[in-house]
This record gives C-alpha cells, sequence and structure tokens, in this order.
C-alpha cells in the first residue's frame, strides 16, 4: 500500500514515515500543498494523509481540488483543529477520516487498516483464499492453521495480490504501490519477492502465475 | 455611605429652599406688620380725635370729659390697656394717666408715634406702650394749644403679628416641602435611564462584550457611557488577540506532541536496543525543540503588550548583555565553524528598559543568523552609535530572505518557506514586541551583493558613557 502523507512539521512527518514504513506501508512525504498536488497527479496513492494547515496550498483546498476531479482516493484529515465545526467541515469536504493532533500512532493505525479495509476488502477482516489465510489486522499468514513468517515486503505484495486474486495485477502497478520515493524497488527485486512467496505458499493451495512482461496473478490451486 | 447624586441634589436644593423660605417669610412679615401697624395707628389717631373732642371749657377751666364708659370705647380690644393725658402748651397735666412728657417743641397737630415702657401702677410690671401725640388747638379758638397723648399696650399687635407670621410661614413651609418632593422624584425620573442600562449591563453574560446601547443614554452621560464602550472594544481586541495567541499557540504545540507521541509509539513497539536507540534519540529531539517553542511562547507572553505580567525596566549596559549573548551562542557557531565575530566599540551604552527582553531580542537574532547560515558561513555582529541612535545589527551569509517574505516573518508563526529548520515561527515575533517596548525599529536588508541578510535594530538615543 502506497500513502501520500501531506504535512509541513519535519518532525512530525518524519516519525509518521517511520512508523508506517515499519508496517509495511510505502509512504511518500510532501512538505508543502504544492509538492502534495504535484504528487497526487504524478503517482497512484492508496490513502493520502493530509494536514489542513499547510503551506501554499491550503488542506482543506487540496481535497476539494481532489474531489471536484472525481478522485476516489481515502483521505484521513490529521490536524490540531479540533473544533467540531472544523471536523465536520473537513469529512463534509470529502474526508474519510478526522484526527486531531496530537493523536496516538496506534489510532492513526488502526483508522488506516478500516479505511483500506473498507475500500479494499469489503470489510471483510480476513481473507481466505486455498488454504491460505490473511488476518488483515495483524497481517498475519495462516497456512492450514499454522503461522507463516513474511517479511513486510512480501507481506505488502501479498496483500495486494490478494485484493485482487483471481485478476491480473500488472506489475508496475505492484511496484508503484509497493515503493516509496526513497526506495524504489525495482523489477528485479519485485520478482524475488514473488518468488519467495511462490515458496513460502507452495503448500496454501494457492498459486501465483505470470504473465511474462506484464504482471502476476494469484489465485486458488486447481 | 456611598455618595448619591439624588441625595445631594436634594440636600442642595433643601438648603436652598430653606434660605429662600426664611427670606422670604421675614419679608413678607415685615411688609404685613408695617400694614397692621398703620391700621392700628390710625385707630389710635382715631383715639386722640375723640379725646380732643372731649376737651371742654366749663367755668374757664379745661376739663375733658372722659367717664370710664367712653374710654372703654376708646380701648380697642380688651386684651390692651389705654391709656391717655392731656397736658397745655408748657406741658402741664391737665387730664388724664401720668404718661411720661413729649418733646413738646417738636409736636405739631400731625399725630408723632414712639414706644415707651411704662411701670404698672403697682410697680411690678413694664408694659410697652405704643404712643400717639399731637397738638391741637383749643375748640374756644383762643389761640391755646394742648397736647394729646394716647397710648396702648401691645398685646393686640402682637397677637396679630403672630398670626401674620403664621400665616406665612406655614404655606410656605409646605411649598417648600413641595418643592423638595418634587424634586425627589425629578431626580429619580431623571436617573431613570441609568438604571435602565445598569439593569441592561447586569443581565450581560461574562462573555458579552458588545457595546452598551447609547441610544437610551441622556447628553449628561453620554461621554460615560461612550467612554464605556471604547473600553469594551479595548478590552474585545485585547480578548481577540489572547485568543488568536492561544489558537496559535495550541495549534503550534500539537504538531510537534503529535511526533513525540508517535515516536514513542514507535519506541513501544521497538525490538531492539539499536533501534530503541534511534527512537529515544528522536524524542529527545523533539523534547529539545518543543521546550524551545515553549519558552518561546513564555518569552513572547512576557512582552505581550496586552501581557499580565509588567516589565521592570531598569538601567543596565547593553554591551554587556550582548557579550553574554555572544558567550552562549559561541558554541553552536563553532559546531558549524561559522566565522563568528563582533564589531564595536569597545564602551558600554546605557539603556533603559526591560533587561531580559533585550537578551532574547539579541539571542533570538545572532541565534537566526547561525541557524540559517550554512556551515563554514559568517555571521558578524556589530554595535555602534551613529546620530545619537544605538544600532544593533547581524550579518550573515544564510540564504536570504526573499522580499515578499520581509514583511511577514514578524508575524507570529510565521516560517519561511521550505525552511528545514526547527525553528518556531516565534522568534522575530519577539524581537518585534521586544524592539517596540524599547521604542526601536526593526529593519532587513539583503547583505552585500545580494547575499544573505542584516537585521539591524536602531535605538532611540544610545547613552554613551
Amino acid at each position: 500500500m502506497r500513502f501520500l502523507l501531506a504535512e509541513d512539521d519535519d518532525y512530525l512527518a518524519r516519525a509518521l514515515a517511520q512508523g508506517l514504513g515499519s508496517r509495511g506501508y510505502a509512504v511518500d512525504a510532501a512538505r508543502s500543498g504544492k509538492e502534495a498536488i504535484q504528487a497526487l497527479s504524478d503517482s497512484e496513492y492508496d490513502l493520502l494523509i493530509l494536514d489542513l494547515g499547510l503551506p501554499e496550498v491550503d488542506g482543506s483546498q487540496i481535497l476539494r481540488l481532489l474531489r471536484e476531479r472525481g478522485s476516489t482516493l481515502p483521505v484521513i484529515i490529521i490536524t490540531a483543529r479540533d473544533a467540531v465545526q472544523d471536523r465536520i467541515a473537513g469529512l463534509d469536504l470529502g474526508a474519510n477520516d478526522y484526527l486531531t493532533k496530537p493523536f496516538d500512532f496506534g489510532e492513526l493505525e488502526a483508522r488506516i487498516r478500516a479505511i483500506l479495509r473498507k475500500n479494499v476488502w469489503g470489510n471483510r477482516m480476513e481473507i481466505h483464499c486455498g488454504l491460505l489465510r490473511f488476518v488483515l489486522n495483524t497481517k498475519e499468514v495462516f497456512v492450514g492453521g499454522e503461522v507463516c513468517e513474511f517479511t513486510p515486503r512480501e507481506s505488502a505484495v501479498l496483500e495486494m495480490l490478494l485484493s485482487r486474486a483471481g485478476r491480473l495485477v500488472p506489475k508496475k502497478a505492484l511496484v508503484e504501490h509497493l515503493a516509496s520515493w526513497e526506495e524504489a524497488p525495482s523489477d528485479n527485486a519485485m520478482e524475488i519477492v514473488i518468488h519467495r512467496l511462490r515458496r513460502k505458499l507452495c503448500t496454501a493451495g494457492v498459486e501465483i502465475s505470470t504473465v511474462r512482461g506484464f504482471g502476476y496473478l494469484l489465485r486458488e490451486s486447481q | 455611605m456611598r455618595k448619591s447624586i439624588r441625595r445631594k441634589l436634594l440636600l442642595w436644593l433643601s438648603a436652598g429652599l430653606g434660605v429662600i423660605w426664611i427670606i422670604s417669610a421675614l419679608i413678607g412679615y415685615f411688609l404685613a406688620l408695617k400694614f397692621s401697624d398703620d391700621s392700628f395707628d390710625r385707630e389710635l389717631i382715631n383715639s386722640s380725635d375723640s379725646v380732643a373732642a372731649r376737651i371742654k371749657f366749663k367755668e374757664g377751666r379745661l376739663v375733658v370729659d372722659l367717664p370710664p364708659a367712653a374710654q372703654a370705647i376708646l380701648r380697642h380690644n380688651n386684651r390692651d390697656m389705654f391709656f391717655y393725658q392731656v397736658l397745655n402748651a408748657d406741658g402741664e397735666r391737665l387730664s388724664g394717666d401720668k404718661l411720661p412728657l413729649p418733646d413738646i417743641a417738636g409736636l405739631s397737630d400731625v399725630p408723632s408715634f414712639r414706644l415707651i415702657r411704662l411701670p404698672s401702677a403697682r410697680g411690678d410690671k413694664v408694659h410697652e406702650v405704643r404712643l400717639a401725640e399731637l397738638k391741637v388747638l383749643s375748640p374756644e379758638n383762643d389761640g391755646k394749644a394742648f397736647i394729646i397723648q394716647v397710648g396702648e399696650t401691645l398685646a393686640a399687635r402682637k397677637q396679630l403679628s403672630y398670626k401674620i407670621l403664621a400665616s406665612i410661614m406655614l404655606p410656605q413651609f409646605v411649598t417648600a416641602l413641595l418643592g423638595a418632593y418634587a424634586v425627589w422624584i425629578g431626580i429619580s425620573r431623571g436617573l431613570a435611564p441609568l438604571r435602565t442600562m445598569q439593569e441592561a449591563i447586569s443581565a450581560r453574560s461574562a462573555s458579552d462584550l458588545s457595546d452598551v446601547d447609547d441610544s437610551i443614554s441622556p447628553e449628561e452621560t453620554y461621554p460615560l457611557v461612550q467612554s464605556i464602550n471604547e473600553l469594551l472594544a479595548r478590552l474585545r481586541a485585547y480578548i481577540e488577540a489572547q485568543k488568536r495567541f492561544i489558537a496559535n499557540a495550541s495549534h503550534q504545540l500539537r504538531t510537534p506532541l503529535a511526533g513525540l507521541k508517535t515516536y514513542s509509539s514507535l519506541g513501544l513497539g521497538a525490538e531492539s536496543a539499536v533501534e530503541m536507540k534511534e527512537v529515544i534519540g528522536q524524542i529527545d529531539f523533539g523534547l529539545e525543540r518543543l521546550t524551545r517553542l515553549v519558552n518561546q511562547l513564555l518569552s513572547l507572553a512576557r512582552v505581550d503588550p496586552y501581557g499580565a505580567t509588567a516589565l521592570k525596566p531598569e538601567v543596565f549596559d547593553v554591551a554587556d548583555v550582548l557579550s553574554e549573548v555572544l558567550t552562549e551562542q559561541a558554541a553552536l557557531a563553532a559546531a558549524k565553524s561559522i566565522d563568528f565575530g563582533l564589531e564595536d566599540e569597545c564602551v558600554s551604552y546605557s539603556i533603559l528598559g526591560d533587561r531580559i527582553g533585550l537578551q532574547q531580542l539579541f539571542s533570538n537574532l545572532v541565534d537566526n543568523a547561525l541557524q540559517y547560515t550554512p556551515a563554514y558561513g559568517r555571521v558578524t555582529v556589530s554595535l555602534k552609535t551613529f546620530d545619537d541612535r544605538l544600532f544593533f545589527a547581524v550579518r550573515d551569509t544564510g540564504p536570504g530572505i526573499p522580499d515578499i517574505e520581509k514583511e511577514k516573518i514578524f508575524e507570529r508563526f510565521y516560517r519561511l518557506s521550505g525552511a528545514g529548520t526547527s525553528g518556531s515561527g516565534l522568534g522575530l515575533s519577539i524581537v518585534k514586541e521586544v524592539a517596540s517596548t524599547f521604542q526601536a525599529q526593526v529593519s532587513i536588508e539583503t547583505g552585500e551583493n545580494g547575499i544573505g541578510t542584516v537585521f539591524t535594530v536602531s535605538f532611540p538615543a544610545g547613552r554613551r558613557d
């Protein structure tokens, strides 16, 4: 999952990027409204974490712009403005959630999970595919009742493939969704991740097939 | 007891009314007394005429035929005693009671009046007697003249005078009382708008600082209402400024707190000592930044013109304060290998004002210069007098400030776009506020050859010692 974090405070942005990065999300940080708008038109994101008090272009303007363009990108507002009217205004502008600073990082994570669960998984808590069971909150993977260990990146790729199980996931999209600006995994790195996933899931009753030069497809073994 | 306009007015009016009452009563009394005296005197003349009519010659002797029955008629009332005496032109008594002799030469046929004191017959009392005296010619036409004296005691006159006095004083007293009552009512009516206003103000909630309605105020209290409204306006501005400040401050504190909370969550989930150490390092950095922000907020509250704490002006040496600041900042300059220097005239300058404030002003400007100047840059501080003013300047070789931002940087919480440092956006606000307490001006210029920035603070009347 790739997020855009629009926050002008360097310290908070670093903290959030580090925290979300350690949970397997790829985070790009924009320090101003202009940077955020640029990033939104350049790349595809799964979530926007938006501070309202941004320099140059205000956060609420970005949100308005986004919704005017018809974007369905989920947005969580993080702001120091805690008045009820501000919350109402923020949500009515099209935000999916509203967190007041200082918030608990665990709560932010839970809200991110809730939004993704709804958007990507239709509010399911677990994904079943063959013998594989993927618990969304904890990112734990069980194969026939046994816990299966994955690195954050493996888990992120698996999550992405599971979210579109039975459909082709273009390699480009996969790379984009898993990479932040800092560390863009190459196609080769992606192939290595897919290779490891196949090996770890050989008993899980799922198979990941490659459409050469285009992408991957995960489905229940026939 | 609190001073009361109503009581005071009433007191003054009552005193005035009282004096008027007494004066007018006295005037009325004396006028009435004169008229009544005149009428009593006329009756006395009548009596003297009656006595004159009773003078007869019998056998060559002059007699006054005034039997007691006639005397009783001459008495005008039964409270007063009546006296008469007839004398010949030489002053010999011919008839009547014994009365003191008149000034015979001064008498004429026009009666003259005087007041005498007459001992009573038994000698135990003294009567006051009004005496009419006149000279009449003999009825025989023999050229002789007589002197007639008639007198009466004053009981009836006095009684009448008391009646007159009472009949004047009582109605006037009632009039004065009614006047005082009318004044009382009038004042109450007159003060009614004040009460309405007072009720309107009491009924307000503490947060209602809108203007008092001046349309109901009478002309006399209009200036008061206006003053109150001006005070309210100042209060509104003050509260507005405080609200803005608090909103800004809370906003500015929330973001670093959010960062700290995030790092502390990461620390709780850290799996290795190395990871933990890194997070604690970040928390430490965040706390340092937050501490600085809080300190700056507090010092801003200190120099805030609306602030609760009063500044304590003292006379001190500017050069002393500057050297303290430079000593403090030297470590940062050394850490960034910045060429850090001072140009001054090696003298001291006395100034009157808030010492700590000035220290913060110097410290903020020097710190800013050192923060924004890249490593191996140059920061020069100078303190000089020119044209009776004291100039403090800091020149740096930092990235400079774009012209369009030069005004904005003094606004609270404003931060240069793209400035990656951990500033609070308050430093220059503090500089500006402190400068204003010294009546000093702050100006920004671009440095020599378009490199860096020069901040100059110009103090009035910097005295060289």
